[in-house]
């Protein structure tokens, strides 16, 4: 089993006031070791709430109410706390899209950064009494913090020595960006989940962390889910590409594929929509209507209200399969489904 | 002789500067440099699109434009008028000439006023008083911005983003102002969504025969709705041209860096001009050209000189040492 | 053209506004405890209004005094003879007119301290701020005591002057803080970039929107007033004429072991009509909140 994550018929719902929200509703996908994945979509598309589940991050109302998550083989939804705890940091990392909010102003990003080395290199107790003992223990803090120099270094955050006593707010929005790539990678995880690192910061800081990512991966051999709805910036880090919208997920490709030939309706329409370089002269074409409410999502296909191929009678009625279509990719979609097989689909 | 095209806004050496207090008496110790000297026209008809990065100064430069902000230095001559030195009287009328939509769709609706009330509003203030042609106008250019009459009597809250965007712009125009600013009108609406609202805004422009000033931070939809563009950093403009010599042939650096550094869907980049280094602090910007400190071209006299603003082909402006 | 249903524009006013608000008192149905809240001020209004109705005797008539309740006097009667039921109904008035004056003199001063400096910001801003913690850092409690004795004369309205005039600052400090955050929003700032007049922007964008936070505040206050003027009754300074709760508690001070049902029932009708007050106001929250 080459697989370094599988997920099988995921589902995450969040229990609210006004109703139930299905915000991941059966999500099945795979990662290879060594392989970048891109989760795209737009908001309430569940690509967030997708990078929290896998690892089991998702607060009340919300709960992973079905399917598997198997990482390295083993399912992730059966573990226990102390196990998932473990997991988290380093063996699977996070890092989320506004880094101010992430970074705890009241404490210097070395000791940040620190806490997330002491906390994975020290089994003994809770993390708090290690970071305590790390610090009045001054050859393990030395060595902690040589790591955390280094790691700094790594991530592009020059004159390092100096920089990891300096608060949050005294980085820019870029190197604050880099500090949680820092902190994320401290302990060389697997696999690092990075959920819109990138949509608050300018373009030219962006190509910047995108680099910077490409060259850790090479470094750290970590595997990247990077979580966004800019198509772009995942074409830039990823190999495959998963589509999702209102908790479904459409379509998943390699890269090349999915752009010169995309398969699902929305996928078509979305990169028909989308204003890119020398777009001049040429009009955008748009999708009609709204994204669907997902407490009250449309019967069958969620996309079928705005879709062009619509099938009356079929995709307002019956949610479609996820099947594939071509080696490597696969489509929720029925217009790849054969007249012939719709009958032995049960409708 | 060509006749030059008539403008419609000319900005001269427009600065601003805002004041950091420091002390117990509030002593002003410094100043945020946010727009350092811009000097363009938009002329009739045209839609500029002015692009930058964080902190460039063109969101500033839009609303010194509208009114929001007082120049620190310079002048501003709207359809002729000095705005510096218009009258009390007059001001009321200049704003019925300018519509303007901002970025935040779900903040520039006040959440307590029907829907209805906030497209009126524009004619409440020019002091229209007959209801009936009011409510009129307004289910008018509820139509023309695609949306049904039954949303007069909903609130805000009650829309979808790309619903109060389409509310903004009706409310921008039902005066049939001449100009239109619009402030980066996309970022925050869905991605599926934001082609809608850029055709819409391209269609009622072209119907209306607007002006129209077009900020946003992302070239490609600079590119799509605009016919000259103009690039600023730290304050100030750096190149200025009509867009397809700009995006076919651009001559200064950051926008060589700025049009490389996009990700384009479905490739990955080989070469990409990576520039280093963070924006420099507006408060104390870098002696000579601002953009040095990340220049990869960069030689000795950029730190001394100060690039001109010079035409290096017809229409085509740019402020570098490297190329005057 | 077809048009709608509703064919013209709705109006939305502050005072408009909030009338079309109380009407989602249906919104109250998720919030069962606010209902209880509801209904026990509605019953202490309507006791407010006619106190002549419930009470069956004249709080100043006197009977033998200090009788324990009795199917005569469901409460009992006062050192002095007084019907302890008919006086504590009276009381609901006395109890409403201490907090509602309180509460609009604190209202008159915190709009015009607090919404000029949130809106006019600068030295001005700086100016009524700097009054506004001097008095904030008065303790109020001796400060008050020391207003209310300088005056010779124990009087209810003197009392409510006093606290209004001490109480106003809690009020402007969260009417600036308001009009600071809405002065800044997105549509603020589209109406001033349509043209809008400095009144236009106060009345109609600034005032609704802080009404949420002032409507709770007021039902804190009340309570707050209620309390300090029983406090200051307890204290020896309240004004003997009026019914106030305070005062009764106070006469019952001295007998409490011997009459118990003078303090008490007081006491006990004071205390739900606080609690009831707070949780209307969390009611209220759902009522004004617009999105809910």
């Amino acid at each position: 089993m080459s697989k370094l994550l599988e997920i099988r018929d995921l589902k995450t719902y969040y229990f609210t006031r006004d109703g139930v929200v299905k915000a991941v509703d059966g999500v099945s996908l795979g990662m290879e070791k060594g392989e970048n994945l891109g989760i795209a979509g737009e908001s309430g598309s569940g690509k967030s709430t997708l990078g929290l589940s896998i690892l089991r991050l998702v607060r009340t109302p919300g709960r992973i109410v079905g399917g598997e998550i198997l990482f390295k083989g083993e399912d992730i939804l059966k573990k226990s706390y102390d196990e998932m705890r473990r997991i988290r940091g380093a063996e699977i990392s996070i890092i989320f899209q506004d880094p101010t909010s992430s970074l705890n102003p009241v404490y210097t990003i070395g000791d940040q950064i620190g806490e997330a080395i002491t906390l994975h290199q020290h089994k003994v107790g809770g993390g708090m009494l290690n970071w305590l003992l790390g610090r009045f223990n001054l050859s393990r803090a030395r060595e902690v913090n040589e790591k955390v120099e280094e790691i700094l270094r790594e991530t592009g955050i020059s004159d390092a020595s100096k920089r990891r006593g300096d608060y949050p707010h005294q980085f820019s929005g870029g190197m604050r960006q880099r500090a949680m790539i820092a902190m994320a990678l401290s302990c060389t995880p697997d696999l690092l989940i990075a959920d819109e690192p990138t949509t608050n910061l300018d373009v030219t800081i962006e190509a910047q962390i995108l680099e910077l990512m490409k060259e850790l991966q090479k470094e750290f051999d970590t595997a990247f889910i990077l979580i966004s709805h800019n198509l772009g910036t995942i074409s830039e880090l990823c190999d495959k590409i998963a589509i999702m919208y209102a908790g479904n997920l459409m379509e998943l490709s390699d890269i090349k594929t999915l752009f010169e030939s995309p398969k699902h309706p929305y996928t078509e329409a979305l990169l028909e929509a989308i204003p890119r370089l020398g777009s001049r002269g040429k009009r955008l074409s748009s999708i009609p209507g709204d994204i669907p409410d997902l407490i009250d999502p449309p019967q069958g296909c969620n996309f079928h209200p705005r879709c062009k191929y619509m099938i009356d009678g079929i995709c307002n009625r019956y949610t479609p399969p996820f099947i594939e279509v071509e080696p490597g990719i696969k489509v929720s979609c029925f217009k790849y489904i054969p007249k012939s097989e719709l009958s032995g689909l049960g409708l | 002789m060509i006749k030059k095209p008539e403008s419609l806004i000319e900005l001269e050496n427009i600065k601003k500067y805002f004041p950091i207090r420091g002390g117990i008496i509030s002593k002003v110790v410094s100043s945020v440099h946010a727009v350092d000297g811009v000097t363009f026209n938009i002329r009739k008809g045209e839609t500029f699109g002015l692009v930058g990065e964080s902190g460039c100064g063109k969101t500033t430069t839009g609303r010194i434009i509208i009114g929001l902000e007082k120049a620190t230095e310079g002048t501003i001559m709207f359809e002729g008028l000095d705005l510096n030195r218009i009258a009390e009287s007059e001001v009321r009328e200049l704003r019925r000439k300018m519509g303007a939509i901002f970025q935040d769709p779900h903040l520039s609706l006040d959440p307590r006023m029907r829907i209805g009330s906030v497209i009126r509003e524009p004619l409440d203030i020019q002091g229209f008083v007959n209801k009936s042609e009011k409510d009129e106008a307004v289910l008018k250019i509820l139509e023309k911005v695609r949306l049904e009459p039954s949303y007069i009597n909903r609130f805000p809250h009650e829309l979808s983003g790309g619903e109060k965007q389409r509310v903004a712009i009706a409310r921008a125009l039902i005066n049939n102002p001449e100009f239109l600013l619009a402030d980066e009108p996309i970022s925050s609406v869905d991605v599926s969504i934001r082609s809608q609202i850029l055709n819409l805004i391209k269609d009622l422009i072209e119907e209306l025969g607007l002006t129209c000033l077009f900020i946003s931070h992302d070239l490609s939809v600079i590119e799509y709705m605009s016919d000259r563009v103009g690039v600023m950093y730290l304050g100030r403009l750096v190149e200025l041209a009509p867009v397809e010599t700009l995006y076919d042939n651009p001559q200064h650096p950051y926008t060589e860096a700025l049009l490389s550094a996009i990700p384009v869907p479905g490739e990955r980049s080989k070469e990409r001009i990576i520039l280093k280094g963070v924006v420099p602090s507006p408060i104390n910007p870098p002696s000579g050209c601002r953009f040095r400190t990340r220049c990869p071209y960069v030689s000795i006299k950029c730190s001394k000189e100060e690039p001109k603003f010079f035409e290096i082909e017809k229409d085509h402006l740019v402020a570098c040492n490297l190329r005057s | 053209m077809e048009f709608p249903k509703e064919s013209s524009i709705e109006e939305t006013t502050a005072l408009e506004y909030l009338f079309s608000r109380l009407s989602g008192l249906r919104k109250l149905k998720r919030n069962k405890a606010s209902i209880v809240g509801l209904c026990i001020i509605l019953v202490f209004i309507v006791l407010a209004l006619f106190p002549n109705v419930i009470a069956p005797y004249h709080p100043f008539t006197t009977f033998r005094s200090r009788q324990s309740p009795s199917s005569e006097h469901w409460f009992g009667t006062d050192t002095l003879g007084r019907d302890v039921f008919s006086n504590v109904i009276w009381g609901v008035r006395t109890t409403f007119y201490i907090g509602t004056a309180c509460v609009l003199i604190e209202l008159v001063i915190g709009l015009l301290m607090g919404g000029l400096a949130g809106y006019l910001g600068g030295w001005i801003d700086d100016l009524l701020m700097r009054i506004t913690d001097i008095i904030l850092a008065l303790p109020t409690l001796i400060v008050l005591i020391l207003a209310v004795s300088m005056f010779k004369v124990r009087s209810i309205n003197i009392i409510i002057l006093v606290m209004g005039l001490i109480g106003w600052p809690y009020m402007a400090r969260v009417i600036r803080s308001q009009v600071l955050s809405i002065k800044t929003t997105p549509y603020v700032e589209a109406a001033k970039a349509m043209g809008a007049t400095t009144q236009r922007i106060i009345f109609r964008h600034i005032l609704p929107n802080i009404i949420l936070p002032i409507v709770i505040l007021i039902t804190i206050h009340f309570a707050g007033y209620v309390l300090w003027e029983a406090s200051l009754t307890f204290l020896g300074l309240g004004d003997p004429n009026s019914f106030s709760w305070g005062v009764m508690i106070m006469a019952g001070k001295n007998v409490l072991r011997s009459c118990p049902w003078i303090s008490t029932y007081p006491g006990l009708f004071l205390f739900i009509m606080l609690i009831a007050l707070q949780i209307l106001g969390d009611g209220l929250r759902d009522i004004f909140d617009i999105r809910v």
